[in-house]
């Protein structure tokens, strides 16, 4: 078996299966992968290309407009958040910064006491992470694959006694390119494009690229019928409507496409498209004399954990966490708050840059919507408190960079927030970040299909099926009531194996 | 690009009220001159070509330092075939955006539209934008901004200028 580019037919035929999967990232190709090894015919979509290799050519321009969903320019509906994810064979950990960080306990320990997810205690996780762990090769980078940006990142926070961690991943033979974030040239991430996706297809597993699944029909009849637009080579444009009729269809098209299908489809209680979590992300430069050539090596791999914790009562993982990110000219470049001649000056600093994320957990409350014509609306639920939040990792990041040697620090927003010492990080109190100021980002998208054990609470049953459906399950993020971990790839894979898994049982294999 | 850039009520009623009240003023044909026809375009008109030019010219001049500019990188060009590829909706609200971009000088009482305007002055005119009280102003520049950005920064004769070798897959792969 291999995979198919639908782009490629003429006319796209009818497909029958015993289920259809949407999406091919970390929940689908384990679901696939599970499913399949059971003996279910299973078929699975996706809207991306198929790029492995020199196809990954380390080009913003082209890379952006490929692997990444609305290429790479989808946003909160003000504005205020870029919201970024994977659209390519293998989903998100083509295109992410291969970090492995499970789900604590303290926060699946939440999940069971605030949210009653009993099914997702950390003793049932355990060992469903453990695989995951090993399907992902997990290591620790070597001492000499931490770049200069780590490196002074860690600096800053020995210097100031914090707490911080070098990041598991999930790199082999990873030769310090620094392109992660538009796909690895030396296919070095072991991830679902090289694990799960070949193990799917080896025990049967059909994979059709280029197909957009737009509905679905028949939830609660026995065959459901998947509405799928053929679209053209290089995914912009929807050509021709195929239909796949399956008895079970799994939805793991990453968090918010999942409950964007449903909310298409009609599908669902008032609980779909709500309880988002997007987990902005703001991101805090850095300028020092030296040069730190921080496009080059791991991007991402030192964290600061001082100011996080796992066992909020209210909301499991809390408070902040800071963890050095880089990227190609072009990425970088749309984080800067000006052009003209200023613009071009600050990108001609780009060799004696660092750069850092601060991940804020937020507490699920944006909302989805869906106009008619099929376009997604993010509502986000950024309140006073996240934003407060914002402004002590704002101030915590510049802390760590001064405490490293830097020159300046920039929170990069409309007007710029420089910080040369302690006394400036007043600024940063007086921010006010109106939306479309300040770059926020998103990469961890969960909820809007939550996870509850009663319908009065949410979408979908604790096993995955949506209320008010015969056999539609989401087994990605979606489910989450809260965010699972400041990375999201590790526990997408834990929960989607167990689930899988008990599908399995479900349907009598 | 299916980023909702613009609530489109309220984008279209900024829009009709900037439209109708150049058109009371029976200034808009004169104020808007004739664009000169441009081949090849994919989804902007001569009109808006222009104003894209003009708003390129501003963000990405020639500086000393960093000779490579819009013009350069053809980024006008680029931007309409991105338009080109985008979902209807964006691309139309795109194209609103640059209309708008064109009159708003007038509407801050300037006898001029945005094309028209000299480069430190259109400059200054986005810049107005990016801090505007109105969001609608601010989505619009910095949609424009982010686009434009990684677009000049994607090409390869800048990034001599910013210290950046390129990618350098080709040498390490075995
Ligand atoms: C830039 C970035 C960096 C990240 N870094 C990390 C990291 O270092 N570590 C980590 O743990 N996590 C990271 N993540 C997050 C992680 O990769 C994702 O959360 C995770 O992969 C989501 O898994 P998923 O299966 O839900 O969706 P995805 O992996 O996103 O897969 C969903 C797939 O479904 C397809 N799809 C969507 N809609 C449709 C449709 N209608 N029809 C057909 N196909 C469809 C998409 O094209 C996509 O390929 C990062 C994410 C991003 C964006
Ligand atoms: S840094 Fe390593 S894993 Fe990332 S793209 Fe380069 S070689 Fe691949």
């Amino acid at each position: 078996m291999t995979v198919l580019d639908v782009s490629a037919l003429a006319t796209p035929p009818d497909v029958d299966a015993a289920v259809c999967i949407v999406g091919s990232g970390s929940a689908g190709a384990t679901a696939a992968w599970v499913l399949a090894e059971a003996g279910l015919d299973v078929v699975v979509l996706e809207e991306g290309g198929d790029f492995t290799g020199p196809q990954l050519t380390g080009r913003d321009g082209p890379m952006y407009d490929q692997l990444y969903m609305d290429r790479g320019a989808r946003t909160t509906s003000d504005l205020s958040i870029t919201v970024l994810q994977g659209r390519v064979l293998g989903g998100g950990p083509v295109i992410n910064a291969s970090d492995v960080v499970p789900m604590h306990d303290g926060t699946a320990r939440h999940w069971v006491k605030r949210w009653g997810l009993t099914d997702f205690s950390p003793e049932a996780l355990a060992p469903y992470r453990d695989r995951a762990l090993r399907d992902l090769s997990v290591n620790a980078p070597a001492e000499e694959q931490l770049n200069t940006n780590n490196r002074l990142l860690r600096e800053g926070t020995r210097a100031l006694g914090w707490r911080g961690e070098v990041m598991a991943h999930n790199r082999v033979g990873c030769a310090g390119t620094g392109t992660c974030l538009i796909g690895c040239p030396l296919n070095a991430k072991r991830n679902t494009r090289f694990v799960a996706i070949p193990a799917a297809l080896e025990k049967g597993a059909r994979f059709l690229t280029r197909a957009r699944a737009v509905r679905i029909e028949g939830a609660d009849s026995d065959v459901k019928t998947v509405h799928v637009w053929q679209l053209d080579p290089r995914g912009h444009h929807e050509r021709a409507l195929f239909h796949v009729r399956a008895r079970t269809v799994v939805l793991a098209a990453n968090a918010l496409a999942s409950a964007q299908l449903l909310l298409r489809s009609g599908i669902g209680n008032a609980h779909v498209g709500r309880h988002v979590s997007l987990q902005p992300q703001l991101p805090v430069t850095a300028l020092f004399k030296q040069e730190v050539r921080f496009f080059r090596g791991i991007p991402q791999a030192y964290a600061i954990t001082q100011h996080e914790r796992f066992d909020d009562q209210q909301h499991g993982w809390w408070g902040f966490r800071i963890e050095a990110i880089a990227g190609t000219p072009g990425i970088v470049s749309t984080l800067m708050p000006m052009g003209g001649a200023e613009g071009k000056a600050l990108m001609r600093r780009y060799p004696h840059v660092a750069a850092v994320l601060c991940l804020l957990p937020d507490d699920a409350t944006s909302r989805l919507e869906v106009e008619s014509n099929g376009r997604l609306r993010i509502h986000h639920g950024m309140d006073a408190e996240l934003l407060g939040r914002a402004r002590e990792a704002g101030k915590a990041a510049a802390r760590a960079f001064l405490a490293a040697g830097a020159v300046e620090v920039m929170i990069p927003a409309v007007p710029p927030v420089v910080i040369r010492k302690e006394a400036d990080l007043a600024r940063v109190d007086a921010m006010d970040f109106a939306p479309a100021t300040v770059p926020f980002l998103s990469a961890h998208q969960q909820g809007g299909i939550r996870y509850a054990p009663s319908e009065s609470d949410g979408a979908a049953a604790p096993d995955g099926r949506v209320y008010g459906t015969r056999g539609v399950y989401a087994l990605d993020s979606a489910g989450y009531p809260s965010s699972a971990s400041s990375h999201t790839m590790t526990p997408i894979m834990t929960t989607a194996r167990m689930l899988a898994e008990q599908l399995v049982t479900l349907l009598g294999r | 690009m299916d980023s909702p850039l613009f609530r489109r009520r309220a984008f279209l009623g900024a829009c009709a009220g900037a439209g109708g009240l150049l058109f009371m003023g029976g200034a808009l044909a004169w104020l808007r001159g004739s664009a000169p026809a441009v081949d090849g375009l994919l989804a902007l008109t001569p009109q808006e070509h222009r104003t894209l030019v003009a708003l390129c010219r501003a963000l990405f001049p020639a500086t000393p330092e960093f000779p490579h500019n819009a013009d350069d990188a053809d980024l006008a060009r680029r931007f309409d075939l991105f338009l080109a590829d985008e979902p209807p909706w964006n691309r139309e609200d795109l194209k609103k955006a640059l209309f708008l971009l064109e009159f708003s000088p007038v509407l801050a009482f300037r006898v001029s539209t945005f094309s028209r305007l000299d480069e430190p002055a259109r400059l200054l005119h986005f810049a107005s934008w990016q801090r505007s009280r109105v969001l609608l102003l601010r989505q619009a520049a910095a949609g424009f901004l982010r686009i434009l950005s990684l677009m000049f920064y994607d090409d390869r004769a800048a990034w001599p200028a910013i210290g950046y070798e390129g990618p350098i897959h080709r040498a390490v792969t075995p």
